[in-house]
């Protein structure tokens, strides 16, 4: 190697050859969930969930830390989980002018309807979400009318998200 | 090193590589949102360890963006809320924000960039700037999470921050950044593929040429040894050709600390990120103009798909050095597909006949159609600069000029430059008149007696070729969309860069002494010889 230092040449191969494997990616290539992505799933009532956000939301602890985060920094009304002593099942909840009730539908005995309830005007909700331990939900909001919204749910189809809902450790965060 | 350690290796990369993948795949309302270009940029800043300095910058953005923000201290809405990372996209929003009365005493809003005005100091952030900074942020809370970075962040959020809190707080990111990337980027395998490669070449890269390239790969692709992967021919290229470039940029620096034109560095025996950095953009300048026709403004023009790019990718990252080693190139092109699809049969876990197969068919192109594919490319990438040379004239643009000269700098301008000077004149006194001097200006370009014969005939050719091409874009008017004007000027300087790479290839090809006469025979020599090391390889059979 003449007139080069060797120390030099290899610094500089080994920042080629890092350079190269960070880029020497195809569509097959494994990902991660970037923030964007968290953003969305937080803020956009049109985001669709990818196959590999919903696992994650399940497996991954640092994501759902870090959407919870994000959640609770932009929270329009937090509802929190109900006081020790509560136990079996939740129909009701309350928090920061709103209040959040399931009730079953007279019409059809698979449905029920989420009905929220807003005592303030300033800032309407559009998504809302249920936080439990291990996973978290989310259930785009239909418009407030007269400062009231409802959405018709299947209890078999969204079982989940109901099962979530009626649980008194979970959260609901509505954005 | 032991297969624990290697394992290890192995994993630090995936996982900053899978980080890069996030980012590059990363979409606003289905579009890109980083362009490949901002892309690379970062994984420059990480390689190199060049993050210090923007890590600053993105700092002093977030305090302006919580500042222009509609709720105060929500830094998110500027970076995740105003849509694909591009300068104009941030200029709107900072100047919508100004209008919406969303700013501070301490940011304001200019034609430039932000401003910062801190009580202990100033600090500007360009427009320009804030894509790349938007992809660090992106990728710095993909890699390290959001609820630690939000939580260090708050410093120069909640209160008045000064100059000296935003330094404090971009010098603690850094070092986080630091630790994460001690624990994921690889370096031991690197230093053990160079130093191989090196002492195959008894220390002097001077010696390497094709024969030598693939008499290595023969050797090192049947090892066990799991340090580096010198399987597949592909790799093996790269790995040559970067450590050619790398010890020629060593020489470089080397003349350059000799002649004084750098000082000394920092410690003894490293180079300066910030040196470091040039290095690597210097030795990636080849490959660049690919990377830039898929940047905005410029990809509003389909001047290449992406079967092209990739047809060229290898060729124009070699750089010069594929004019060294021109059969290593064709080789990695043509015999890289088969091998490619042994190594991705052998991930479905296909039988040994189906790789039988495979290694049999060889290869779709022979060495002369891979020499057809780089003529019509390189016959493409010309009429595709005779086409946007038309556009430009025809909106009387004056990147005309630039892209005439670069084109044809041997003809006979004397005439032309008259009449530019007269024009130049008439249109500085009489606005009003402006349409038709432009006007003028075109028809003395066509005009054989004003101009001159071949300027007229060359013109002629580029109205021709903008006729041929119906890729998307082509047929758009410069002189309305400035993106499209500024497309068609760069991406001809782009495009004929790459025709003079790929028309030097073609003639070092041509010239190039081949033991077994022709193409033909080259070919089916190398078939052999490929067959057989790929049989050796992944079935174990020696032929």
């Amino acid at each position: 190697m003449t007139g080069s230092s060797p120390k030099d040449a290899e610094t500089i191969f080994q920042a080629l050859d890092a350079y190269d494997q960070l880029n020497q990616f195809d569509e097959g290539s494994p990902q991660k969930i970037g923030f964007q992505e968290i953003y969305a799933y937080a803020n956009d009532v049109t985001y669709v969930p990818s196959p590999a956000f919903k696992t994650a939301l399940t497996n991954d602890l640092t994501l759902r830390r870090d959407l919870n985060h994000l959640l609770k920094k932009q929270t329009i009304a937090f509802m929190p989980r109900a006081a020790a002593a509560s136990s079996g099942d939740i129909n009701k909840r309350e928090g920061n002018g709103f209040s959040l009730s399931i009730k079953q539908s007279k019409a059809d005995d698979d449905s029920v309807y989420v009905i929220i309830q807003s005592d303030l005007s300033e800032k309407i909700p559009t998504l809302l979400y249920i936080i439990e331990e291990a996973n978290t939900h989310r259930l785009v909001l239909d418009d407030f009318f007269d400062s009231e919204t409802q959405i018709l749910l299947s209890k078999k189809a969204d079982a989940p998200l109901l099962k979530a809902l009626h649980n008194p450790g979970s959260e609901v965060i509505l954005r | 090193m032991g297969s624990e350690e290697l394992l290890l290796e192995a994993g630090k990369s995936g996982e900053l590589t899978a980080v890069l993948h996030t980012l590059a795949e990363t979409e606003y309302n289905g579009e890109p949102k980083f362009s490949p270009m901002i892309c690379r940029e970062i994984g420059k800043f990480i390689v190199c360890r060049t993050y210090a300095t923007p890590i600053l910058e993105l700092c002093h953005l977030i305090v302006a963006a919580a500042a222009l923000s509609s709720e105060k201290g929500r830094f998110e809405y500027f970076f995740w809320d105003s849509g694909v990372a591009k300068t104009s996209v941030f200029h709107t929003y900072c100047q919508l924000a100004q209008q919406e009365n969303n700013t501070s005493s301490l940011c304001t809003v200019n034609s430039s960039g932000v401003m910062l005005g801190y009580s202990d100091g100033d600090f500007s952030v360009q427009y320009s700037r804030m894509p790349v900074l938007s992809a660090l942020l992106e990728f710095i809370l993909t890699a390290l999470g959001y609820v630690d970075i939000d939580t260090s962040l708050q410093t120069i959020l909640t209160t008045n921050p000064t100059k000296k809190d935003v330094s404090a707080c971009a010098n603690a990111l850094s070092r986080r950044m630091y630790d994460y990337l001690r624990d994921h980027l690889p370096t031991a395998q690197s230093q053990r593929k160079f130093r191989k490669v090196l002492a195959f070449c008894d220390d002097d890269i001077d010696n390497v040429d094709d024969a030598m390239l693939l008499s290595f790969w023969q050797d090192a692709s049947l090892e066990q040894d799991k340090g580096a992967d010198f399987k597949t021919f592909e790799s093996v290229t790269q790995t040559f050709i970067r450590t050619i470039q790398a010890v020629e940029s060593a020489r470089d620096l080397s003349a350059m600390r000799h002649a004084g034109k750098i000082g000394m560095d920092r410690d003894a025996g490293e180079i300066d990120p910030d040196i470091l950095s040039e290095r690597l953009e210097i030795i990636e300048e080849t490959v660049t103009p690919l990377l830039k026709l898929t940047s905005e403004p410029i990809k509003q023009i389909k001047f290449l798909n992406k079967q092209e790019c990739n047809h060229l990718e290898k060729l124009l990252s070699a750089g010069d050095l594929a004019l060294r080693l021109p059969l290593s190139i064709l080789r990695a092109d043509s015999f890289g597909k088969t091998q490619s699809r042994v190594t991705q049969a052998l991930r479905l876990h296909s039988s040994t006949q189906d790789l039988k197969e495979i290694i049999a068919e060889g290869p779709e192109d022979t060495y002369q159609d891979r020499q057809v594919i780089y003529e019509k490319l390189h016959d493409h990438a010309l009429r595709s600069v005779y086409a946007s040379l038309h556009a430009l004239a025809q909106a009387r643009l004056k990147d005309v000029i630039t892209i005439l000269l670069k084109l044809e700098p041997n003809l006979d301008y004397s005439l032309l430059a008259q009449h530019l000077i007269d024009d130049t004149m008439a249109a500085n006194v009489v606005v009003l008149h402006q349409e038709k001097i432009a006007t003028h200006f075109i028809e003395t370009l066509s005009n054989p007696e004003t101009v001159g014969q071949d300027i007229a005939d060359l013109l002629a050719r580029a109205q021709d070729a903008h006729k041929s091409l119906s890729r998307k874009g082509f047929k758009e008017d410069p002189s309305k969309n400035p993106d499209i004007a500024f497309a068609f000027a760069n991406g001809a300087e782009l495009l004929l860069d790459i025709s003079r790479d790929i028309e030097a290839f073609l003639e070092r090809l041509d010239n190039l002494h081949l033991n077994g006469g022709g193409w033909s025979s080259q070919f089916s020599y190398d078939r052999a010889v490929f067959s057989e090391q790929f049989n050796k390889i992944y079935i174990g059979a020696t032929q």
